[in-house]
C-alpha cells in the first residue's frame, strides 16, 4: 500500500513541482470574492409534509433531510469539478441554516424539560466514508434490508425505514445535481467544459449511489455527503482522507486515467470547496462590532444545549460566536500509522499539505499524524507548511495516543486507526458517538478557597467545605480541592450516564447512523446507542491555571511561608487591590511549562488527580460508554477566563486563561523546548482525548534553511518526548499590529484558534489583542 | 575546592539562559550568558553582560508607574520625576525586593548565580533538542574565559554526556585560561573585530594583541571566527581585507559575518546608558561582495 520509493526527497518533491492551473486561480480568486459579499439567506420549509406526522420519529427525522435535500439549489460554482453547494456564488445564498420541524408538540415538550430540542445534533462526527467508497450507499442500503427480517419492534423497523429514506433522499440530490451538470453542458460553448459537466453528471450518477471507480468520484462522493450533513444540522469531520482515497488515486495514475497535475487540480477544487461558505464581511470587523458585558450566568439561566448545568467558567457573549464564524468542524487528518503499524504516509499526504499551503485559506482544517517512523522529509515538509502561517498542520502524536486510546478499552487496531472530531479531539472514525463536556479544575479550586461560591457570579454551585482562611496545610487545600473535583466530576459522569440516550428522542441521525459501524447491525440509531464504540471525553479546562495556583499556595503560603492563606483569600477578594507585593510573589512561583521539575511534579499531580477521579466515576458505567480524559478551551479562553475570578496564580479577575493546554500566557520563561517538556512530563497514556500545546514562533527563529531543520527538530523531539498533540503559530507580533492598522492589506493573514485556523482581521479586538500578547510572550 | 565540593558546586554569574537560541552554533542550542566582559564595545547589543556584578535593570515600556518600587525600596532608588521613573543607581544594593515587588516586571535584576551542576542538569534534559538537531550548548555572554573554572565545569560535564559543545569567546583573556575550555570545546566561536590596534583600543577598550595571540595559537581546533559588521566600523574593506588576510596567514579557514543588528541598543535604555551608533543594516549586495573578499583569500565564509 505504501509506495516507499515515493518517500525519497527528490521524488517526494516532484508531487508539488506543478503550476497552478487558470480554473484554480481563477476559483481561488472567486471564493475569496464571494467570502467577501453579504450573503443571502435561503429561507427552508418549516415543516414536513403532515401526511408524515403519524410515522415515528426517525423516519419524520430522515423526511425532514429529504425534504430540504429535494429543494435545496443544485447550480454550480463556475469552472469548479465538484458538484455540491452549502453556498452559491451568483447570488451569493447560504443555505447551510433552516431545517424543517419534524417534532410533534408533546415531543418538543419532553424535550425541552430534557434541553433538548430538534438542534440537538452534536456533530463532531466522523462518518465511515471508506464504506462509502467501496459500496456506495446502495449497498449500505442492502445491509438495512438485510437487516429487516431480524427487526423486533416498530422502533427498529423505523429506523431501518429511516435509513433508507435518507439514504435515498441522498442519491435523489446526486441525480437533481447529475441534472443540472447535464443542463449547463447542453448550453456550454466551451467543448472542453461540457465534456467536463458531462463526466460530472456521469459521476454523480455513479456516486455516491454505487462503488466508487476513479479519485474524482471518490472527492465527489466525500464532498457530497460532507456537504450535506453540514446543511442538515451534523457538522462532522472528514477523517483519514489520505489513507481512504489514495488507492483510488494510486489506480488512476497506474492506469493513466490522471496524471499528478491533474490530479492536484482536483484536489485544490476539493479544498476550495470547504471554503465557498467562508464569511469575512465587514460586519465581523472589530469596529462594526458592539461591546457587550459578558454574560456570567451562562449554562445555568439558559443552559448549554444538552450540557445540564455549567461546569466551565465559560461565560458568554456572542463576541467568542462570531469569532467562530468560520469554523465548522471540517477537519481532515492526514498521516499517521495504518491499523496494521506501517506508516501510513503517501503521496495524497503531501498533496492535501500542498493543497492547504497554495490555497491560503482556513479551510479544510488540517492535522497529521506523526510517529517515530514518519518520513523526515514529511516532518520537512509540514514545517515549510507551518512557516506560511496559519497554524496548520496540528501535530498529533501517535506514540502518545494510540497507547492512550488503547487505555479507554479500544483495540490496538482501531486505536491505530484513530482520527479527530473535527477540532482535535481524538475519535475512531466511522464507528463511534462522541460527546464531551469541559470542567473547569480552575473552578474546583476557586470553589474550594471561596465556600463552593463562584467569585464572579456569587452562586453556590460547589460545596461548602469551611473557611479557606482555616486551611493550615497544602494538604488541606490540594483535599478541598479534590473534594471539589470530586464533586463536580461525580455529578457530571451521572448525567451523562443517565442521560446518554436522550438524543434519540428528539434528534436522531438516520444518514448518519447509516454510515456508523454498529447501526445498521444494531438497528439502532447512533443516538440510541448503535454505534460500535461511544466515548465520551473528560476534558479539564484552565488546566495551566490551576496547576500554577496550587504552584502558588504551595511555595509561597506553605514553604516560604511569607503570606497566610488569610491573606491570600483576602486579595482574591479584593481582586489583588493593594495586594501588588503578594501578588507579584505568587507570579514569581514556579509555573507549569518551563522544564522546571518542581512545578512539573505539581502539575502530574493535578492531571493524575483528574483522570483518576474520572476513572472511579467512570468505571460503573464503562458498558454503556468509554469514558477518556484530555485538557481543553477551545477557541474560548477569553469567555472561560471572564467567568473566573482573581485566581492564586496572580491571574487578574476576568483574564483569559491560556488556550488548551498551553503554559499560562507569558509564565513560560523558560523557551519553546522547555514547554515542550513540561508538556511531555504530564502524559502517562493518560490523556487520550488530547489536549493541545499551543506554541507560537517568532519569524526570525525559523527562517530560511536551517529555521525549517531546526523546526523539523523541535517536531521529531515533540514525538521523542512523548507529548499528544502541538500546535505552531509562525507569524510576528508587529505582523499583527500592522494587521490591525491596515486591515485591507492583512486580509488573507490566518491566526491559530483553539481548535482550528481564522482570518486575523475579523477576529474582535479583544481576540486580536490576546493573540498579539501571545506571540509577544515569544519574543 | 574545598573539600566535599566537587565541580558541579562549582558557581558562576550569568544573566540569561536561551533554549532555542539560533545564531550561536549548529542545530537547537542552548545557549548561556555569562556575566562580565573585559572589552567594552560601543556596539555591544547586550550592555548588561559588561559588568561583572548584578545590576538592575529598568524596562520602561513596561512600568505602569504603580509606584510600589519606591515603597518597598531600603535606599530610596527609585522616585518619579513627573511621571518619569528615576533609578539613582549609585544608592542601589541590588537587594533585588523592588524587582520581585514589580507585577509588570519592568524592574528585574541581570545576573544570578548558579551551580555547573544546575546547568548540567539542564543541558541533559534538553539532550533530546540537541540530539534531533545536531545542537548542543554555547556558553556565550560576556566572556566565558572571565569565569574559566565555571565554563570548564560545565563544558566537561556536558562532553561527558556526549552533548555537543561550542564557546563564544572575545579572545582578551590569558592564553592558560582560554586553553583550559578549548580542551573541552567542540567548537570555537571567535570574535574578530578590528585588524588594526589603535582602532580596536578606540572601539573596544582594549589592544588586539592578545585576542591575534590567541586566534593564532586556535589553528588545529574548530574555529569558527566572527565579524560583526559595524557601519564604519568594522565593515570598511581595509578592515575586512586585514582580518581575512591574517587568518589565511594563521591558518584560521572559517568565518561568519554578522550583519548589523539595528535593534542593538535596545537594552542601554534599561541602564540608563546611551547608545552613540547609528547605522543600516547591511544590503545583499554589500554581504555579498564581503563574502567574495574572504573567499578571495581562500576562507570558507557565510553570513548569519
Amino acid at each position: 500500500m505504501v509506495v516507499t520509493a515515493l518517500r525519497r526527497p527528490a521524488e517526494v518533491s516532484q508531487l508539488w513541482e506543478y503550476a497552478d492551473t487558470a480554473r484554480v486561480l481563477d476559483l481561488r480568486r472567486r471564493v475569496r470574492f464571494a467570502m467577501e459579499q453579504p450573503p443571502l439567506s435561503w429561507t427552508c420549509p418549516s415543516r414536513i409534509d403532515d401526511r408524515h406526522m403519524s410515522r415515528l420519529l426517525p423516519v419524520r427525522k430522515a423526511r425532514a433531510i429529504a425534504l430540504k435535500l429535494s429543494l435545496m439549489p443544485v447550480e454550480l460554482w463556475e469552472g469548479q469539478l465538484f458538484a455540491g453547494s452549502m453556498t452559491l456564488e451568483h447570488p451569493h445564498v447560504h443555505y447551510e441554516g433552516g431545517f424543517p420541524d419534524y417534532a410533534t408538540e408533546q415531543e418538543h415538550a419532553r424535550a425541552l424539560a430534557l434541553r433538548l430540542s430538534i438542534r440537538s445534533v452534536l456533530g463532531h462526527i466522523v462518518p465511515d466514508y471508506p464504506r462509502v467508497l467501496r459500496k456506495g450507499l446502495r449497498g449500505i442500503m442492502a445491509d438495512a434490508e438485510t437487516q429487516r427480517a431480524r427487526a423486533e419492534s416498530d422502533e427498529e423497523r423505523a429506523f431501518l425505514d429511516s435509513v433508507e429514506i435518507a439514504l435515498q433522499a441522498v442519491i435523489d440530490h446526486a441525480e437533481r445535481l447529475a441534472g443540472h451538470c447535464d443542463d449547463e453542458a447542453a448550453t456550454c460553448e466551451d467543448m472542453e467544459r461540457a465534456a467536463e459537466l458531462r463526466q460530472m453528471a456521469a459521476n454523480l450518477r455513479e456516486v455516491p449511489a454505487g462503488p466508487v471507480q476513479t479519485f474524482w468520484q471518490a472527492l465527489q462522493s466525500v464532498w457530497l455527503l460532507h456537504m450535506i450533513f453540514h446543511s442538515t444540522m451534523n457538522g462532522n469531520a472528514v477523517g483519514r482522507l489520505d489513507q481512504y482515497a489514495w488507492p483510488y488515486l494510486e489506480a488512476d495514475l497506474d492506469a493513466g486515467r490522471l496524471d499528478r497535475a491533474k490530479a492536484a487540480e482536483l484536489i485544490a477544487c476539493f479544498c476550495l470547496k470547504f471554503n465557498e461558505r467562508a464569511k469575512t464581511t465587514d460586519d465581523q470587523l472589530p469596529e462594526s462590532r458592539e461591546e457587550q458585558e459578558p454574560d456570567l450566568f451562562l449554562g445555568t439561566e439558559k443552559g448549554l444545549g444538552s450540557r445540564h448545568a455549567s461546569t466551565s467558567s465559560q461565560a458568554g457573549t456572542m463576541r467568542d460566536h462570531v469569532d467562530a464564524t468560520n469554523h465548522w468542524l471540517q477537519n481532515i487528518v492526514v498521516g499517521g500509522l495504518t491499523p496494521s503499524g506501517e506508516d501510513g504516509t503517501n503521496p495524497l499526504t503531501y498533496l492535501l499539505l500542498e493543497a492547504y499551503r497554495r490555497n491560503q485559506m482556513t479551510n479544510p482544517l488540517l492535522t497529521l499524524r506523526l510517529h517515530r517512523d514518519s518520513p523526515d522529509e514529511l516532518v520537512r515538509y509540514a514545517c515549510e507548511v507551518l512557516k506560511d502561517g496559519g497554524g496548520m498542520p496540528a501535530l498529533f502524536n501517535d506514540e502518545q495516543l494510540i497507547p492512550a486510546i488503547e487505555c479507554m478499552g479500544i483495540p490496538l487496531e482501531d486505536a491505530r486507526d484513530y482520527t479527530n472530531d473535527g477540532c482535535w479531539e481524538t475519535i475512531i472514525p466511522g464507528r463511534t458517538d462522541f460527546g464531551f463536556q469541559r470542567l473547569s479544575t480552575m473552578l474546583c479550586l476557586e470553589y474550594a478557597l471561596n465556600r463552593g461560591r463562584s467569585r464572579q457570579s456569587g452562586q453556590l454551585r460547589g460545596l461548602d467545605l469551611g473557611d479557606p482562611r482555616n486551611f493550615a496545610s497544602y494538604d488541606r487545600v490540594w483535599q478541598a480541592f479534590l473534594a471539589q473535583l470530586d464533586h463536580m466530576i461525580g455529578q457530571h459522569v451521572r448525567h451523562v450516564a443517565d442521560t446518554v440516550n436522550n438524543r434519540s428522542l428528539i434528534a436522531p441521525v438516520p444518514l448518519l447512523s447509516a454510515l456508523i459501524d454498529g447501526a445498521i447491525e444494531s438497528r439502532r440509531d447512533m443516538t440510541a446507542g448503535g454505534a460500535k464504540y461511544r466515548t465520551h471525553g473528560l476534558l479539564a479546562e484552565s488546566a495551566a491555571h490551576t496547576i500554577d495556583s496550587l504552584l502558588a499556595i504551595k511555595k509561597v503560603i506553605f514553604e516560604d511561608k511569607t503570606a497566610t492563606m488569610a491573606e491570600l483569600c483576602d486579595a482574591l477578594d479584593a481582586h489583588f487591590q493593594g495586594y501588588g507585593s503578594l501578588r507579584a510573589r505568587l507570579l514569581a512561583a514556579p509555573k507549569y511549562g518551563n522544564d522546571d521539575p518542581y512545578a512539573d511534579q505539581v502539575g502530574r499531580e493535578v492531571i493524575d488527580a483528574f483522570t483518576s477521579v474520572a476513572l472511579k466515576h467512570t468505571q460503573e458505567h464503562a458498558d454503556i460508554v468509554k469514558c477518556g480524559c484530555g485538557v481543553a478551551t477551545f477557541s474560548w479562553y477569553i469567555g472561560i477566563g471572564e467567568g473566573l475570578g482573581a485566581s492564586p496564580d496572580g491571574r487578574l479577575a476576568g483574564e483569559p486563561v491560556s488556550s488548551n493546554f498551553s503554559p499560562a500566557l507569558g509564565r513560560d520563561k523558560n523557551g519553546i523546548p522547555g514547554a515542550i517538556l513540561s508538556y511531555a512530563a504530564m502524559h502517562d497514556f493518560n490523556l487520550p482525548i488530547g489536549g493541545p500545546l499551543d506554541l507560537r514562533l517568532n519569524r526570525n527563529l525559523v527562517c530560511g534553511e536551517k529555521g525549517t531543520d531546526r523546526m523539523a527538530a523541535l517536531v521529531r523531539t515533540f514525538v521523542e518526548t512523548g507529548g499528544g498533540m502541538m500546535t505552531l503559530t509562525v507569524v510576528d507580533a508587529e505582523e499583527l499590529r500592522a494587521a490591525q492598522r491596515e486591515p485591507d492589506k492583512y486580509k488573507w493573514l490566518r491566526v491559530r484558534m483553539g481548535g482550528w485556523c481564522a482570518y486575523f482581521t475579523m477576529l474582535s479586538r479583544q481576540q486580536q489583542e490576546h493573540q498579539i500578547r501571545r506571540q509577544e510572550g515569544q519574543a | 575546592m574545598t573539600e566535599g565540593t566537587t565541580e558541579r558546586d562549582i558557581e558562576g554569574l550569568i544573566f540569561d539562559v536561551d533554549t532555542f537560541a539560533v545564531h550561536d552554533g549548529p542545530g537547537i542550542r542552548m545557549s548561556v550568558y555569562f556575566k562580565g566582559c573585559p572589552l567594552v564595545c560601543r556596539w555591544c547589543h547586550s550592555p548588561e553582560s559588561q559588568s561583572a556584578k548584578p545590576q538592575l535593570i529598568l524596562a520602561r515600556h513596561r512600568c505602569v508607574a504603580c509606584g510600589t518600587c519606591v515603597q518597598v525600596c531600603p535606599q530610596g532608588v527609585h522616585h518619579f520625576d513627573d511621571g518619569r521613573h528615576v533609578v539613582e543607581r549609585d544608592r542601589c544594593i541590588v537587594c533585588g525586593q523592588c524587582a520581585q515587588a514589580c507585577v509588570p516586571g519592568a524592574l528585574a535584576i541581570k545576573g544570578h548565580t548558579i551551580t555547573a551542576g544546575e546547568i548540567i542538569d539542564q543541558a541533559r534534559r534538553l539532550k533530546p533538542f540537541f540530539d534531533s538537531s545536531g545542537g548542543g550548548i554555547t556558553l556565550t555572554g560576556g566572556e566565558v574565559a572571565l569565569q574559566a573554572s565555571f565554563a570548564e565545569a560545565i563544558l566537561r560535564g556536558c562532553q561527558a554526556m556526549g552533548i555537543h559543545t561550542a564557546i563564544e569567546t572575545c579572545g582578551a583573556s590569558r592564553w592558560d585560561r582560554l586553553e583550559k575550555l578549548v580542551r573541552h570545546t567542540d567548537l570555537v566561536l571567535y570574535d574578530l573585530k578590528l585588524i588594526d590596534d589603535d582602532a580596536h583600543r578606540c572601539q573596544t577598550g582594549s589592544s588586539n594583541r592578545r585576542i591575534l595571540d590567541n586566534a593564532a595559537r586556535l589553528v588545529d581546533r574548530n574555529v569558527q571566527a566572527r565579524v560583526p559588521l559595524i557601519p564604519h566600523i568594522t565593515d570598511t574593506e581595509e578592515n575586512l581585507r586585514g582580518i581575512f588576510a591574517f587568518m589565511g596567514r594563521v591558518g584560521l579557514s572559517s568565518v561568519a559575518l554578522l550583519p548589523y543588528n539595528t535593534s542593538a541598543g535596545a537594552k542601554y535604555e534599561w541602564l540608563d546608558r546611551p547608545y552613540e551608533l547609528e547605522g543600516e543594516q547591511q544590503t545583499d549586495e554589500q554581504l555579498e561582495t564581503f563574502l567574495v573578499m574572504a573567499r578571495e583569500e581562500g576562507l570558507d565564509a557565510v553570513v548569519d
